[in-house]
């Protein structure tokens, strides 16, 4: 079964189908409004049950948010409105207890959603649905809480939610193969700072599959094999065993310092989605976090976006977590193929180069201020940095300043803690910033160069398009023409210039970052250490010729020529 | 009965973590406890009738204690008023 490569990889286990299930309750009377009473309240019992039980992990793990959500369904469970009303639906009008439990529930939801003007409390609809389902699956049994299995597995699904994913055990979770799936939804974005390997648009796939069937996925040539054959799996092992060896190579580079052989000092960074990330990263030996994602978080609320609170709870934690090491936040860069409906952003005929990030945000100046306030006041907490995305002329980001600045005034006024010299960035992805680096150099604190939006853009070639992928690729000499001149206007200006797109983390491609003079490389948290290995045995010095062939090259063909014959050289 | 004015002081006024505090404190009590809020009784023994108070910094609402222990029930939910239901 052929899928398109979201995040590369290899892994052999069972298949494992995870149906998204929504359920609903049918609109039936019922002839027996005790017998249905009954089944409510026992249901009902069973999950308080479970809600009692998650919610002592939560308080285990420190996990505050999920504790505050557990709770509100708790008392929701035992609100005697609640059940006065249910017990008025079956005894009264003889509705089955599910058809009670759904439309009351419903319109518990439609209240909270009605609370325009608070939205820590509106937000707390979509924890209603949740509890419905939970109820809903209880009465009707169907399966909901995520039984998987007891070892390693491969989630087969149509698609999957935020929510459906964070349940599931990163340890045992070693591969993804959707039906659907976008090449930038949360689940892909996800596995690939896991290093999940992951396959989408897999049409067919949950039909094929049942629970345990032995499955290879295969993410460098985009197939799925069920019940694999002896050569399939002797090409898995050998994949596994080289994976191992290197792993084994690359431990001692966890906790070096980056230092080029001729002693230019630099840093790894890593690209985030959550503050949960930042545990794995610190063990992998990165120096601090190049890239928040923060589109995510407003990605795993479903109504509203998410209060200043609940960002400032997930900045601060991260920011605690990294300790003193550097913490780049980057603004909602939302739009493009990240959709978030209740923005309601219209659909558009180019949506890459439509309406996204801060072209949004300088729009919707409230939803801007929340996030902006929130990652001041985060500051409060660490090494916080934060960096305006997509920004195509001088305009923007006075603007984006502009609005920092009234932010930063409110909490002064306010007394509200925050960082008052939080260094502040910009991402380069647009040909215009490129172009007019120098321009920009002076008015920011670092270059954080987007590689993968960089080359589209300069190529005019979708990166979701497979006929034209040619055409996205870090090795073509216009990209890393454009790279140096980045690194080059940094430098005249004495800013820093960082990579945060893929291209940083491909291992022919270190020793050019390092002569261009590249500051920071912000990776995937699993290619760390290879990407600290690759700037350790790099010497600027030796690598000048080669930049300087590879500046001079015409085409692709060229530089990887250049490349390569260097490589052999060296070894 | 007793009636009291009481303040919301916290930073964020209502959300979910202080409405299923005001919750938990007011069904420790026998009483009734509830706001008035125009026509609208909202009881403070359920969530969601707290959280249809929606209240906000500085807003001032008229809560009422019937029962029993309406002494008591009165004097721990003003005490969680004042201290600003444990936050900023």
């Amino acid at each position: 079964m052929r899928g398109r490569i979201a995040s590369q990889g290899m892994a052999l286990a069972e298949a494992y189908p995870v149906a998204e299930t929504l359920v609903e309750a049918a609109k039936e009377k019922t002839a027996d409004p005790a017998g249905e009473w009954a089944r409510f309240q026992a249901a009902r019992e069973r999950c308080a049950d479970q809600i009692t039980r998650l919610m002592e992990n939560a308080e285990k793990n420190e996990d505050d948010d999920i504790r505050d959500i557990l709770d509100f369904q708790y008392l929701i469970l035992e609100d005697t409105e609640f059940l006065d009303k249910i017990e008025h639906m079956i005894f009264k009008d003889s509705w089955n207890c599910a058809y009670a439990v759904q439309t009351v529930l419903d319109i518990y939801q439609k209240k909270l959603q009605a609370l325009t003007d608070n939205a820590y409390l509106r937000e707390r609809a979509a924890d209603v649905d949740d509890l419905g389902q939970r109820l809903l699956c209880e009465l009707l049994g169907v399966e909901n809480a995520i039984s998987e299995p007891g070892g390693p597995y491969i989630a087969v699904a149509a698609d999957l939610s935020p929510s459906r994913i964070t349940e599931m055990d990163d340890k045992k979770l070693v591969g993804i193969v959707l039906e659907k799936g976008a090449m930038t939804a949360h689940t892909v974005i996800i596995a690939r700072s896991r290093g999940i390997p992951c396959l989408i648009g897999a049409e067919g796939a949950l039909e094929r599959i049942s629970a345990g069937t032995p499955a290879l996925l295969d993410g460098f040539a985009g197939e799925l094999y069920l019940d694999p054959d002896a050569r399939q799996i002797e090409g898995y092992e050998a994949y596994a065993a080289e994976r191992r060896a290197e792993r084994a190579l690359l431990l001692e580079y966890r906790h070096r310092e980056t230092r080029t052989k001729d002693g230019f000092g630099m840093r790894v960074y890593a690209n985030i989605t959550s503050y949960k990330d930042v545990a794995g990263l610190l063990e992998q030996g990165a120096e601090g976090v190049g890239l928040f994602r923060t589109e995510l978080l407003y990605m795993e609320s479903k109504d509203a976006p998410p209060s200043e609170e609940t960002q400032l709870t997930a900045y601060r934690k991260a920011a605690e977590a990294l300790g003193g090491r550097p913490l780049v936040l980057r603004t909602l860069d939302v739009g493009g193929d990240k959709e978030l409906p209740y923005l309601g952003i219209p659909k558009e005929d180019n949506p890459f180069l439509g309406y996204r990030a801060i072209r949004y945000c300088l729009d919707h100046r409230e939803l801007f201020r929340t996030q902006l306030s929130a990652i001041l006041r985060a500051g409060a907490y660490g090494n916080v940095q934060l960096m305006f995305p997509m920004i195509a002329k001088p305009e923007e980001l006075a603007l984006a300043r502009a609005e920092l600045a009234l932010v930063m005034a409110d909490l002064s006024a306010r007394g509200v803690p925050y960082d008052r010299g939080i260094r502040i960035g910009m991402m380069v992805e647009t040909p215009a910033a490129a172009m007019d680096a120098g321009r920009f150099a002076d008015k920011v604190d670092f270059f954080s160069i987007g590689t993968n939006d960089l080359t589209q853009y300069l190529f005019a070639a979708d990166r979701t398009n497979a006929r034209i992928s040619h055409l996205n690729s870090c090795f073509q000499p216009a990209l890393l023409r454009a790279v140096n001149h980045l690194a080059e206007c940094a430098r005249a200006a004495g800013i820093e210039a960082d990579i945060c797109g893929q291209a940083g983390e491909v291992p022919e491609l270190v020793p050019l970052w390092v002569c261009m003079g590249i500051n920071n490389l912000s990776v995937s948290t699993p290619e760390i250490t290879r990407v600290r290995r690759s700037i350790c045995e790099a010497d600027r010095g030796l690598c000048r010729r080669l930049l300087g062939r590879v500046l001079e090259s015409d085409t692709e063909q060229a530089v990887r020529q250049a490349l390569s014959q260097a490589q052999e050289q060296k070894s | 009965m007793i009636v009291k004015e009481l303040e919301v002081r916290n930073e964020l006024g209502f959300h979910a973590r202080v409405v299923s505090r005001l919750v938990r404190e007011a069904k420790k009590f026998e009483s009734a406890v509830s706001v008035r809020k125009g026509q609208d009784l909202c009881d403070l023994k359920n969530i969601m009738g707290a959280i249809m108070v929606n209240a906000k910094k500085g807003d001032i609402l008229t809560v009422e204690f019937n029962g029993a222990d309406e002494q008591q029930a009165s004097e721990s939910i003003t005490q969680l008023f004042s201290q600003k239901f444990g936050e900023r």
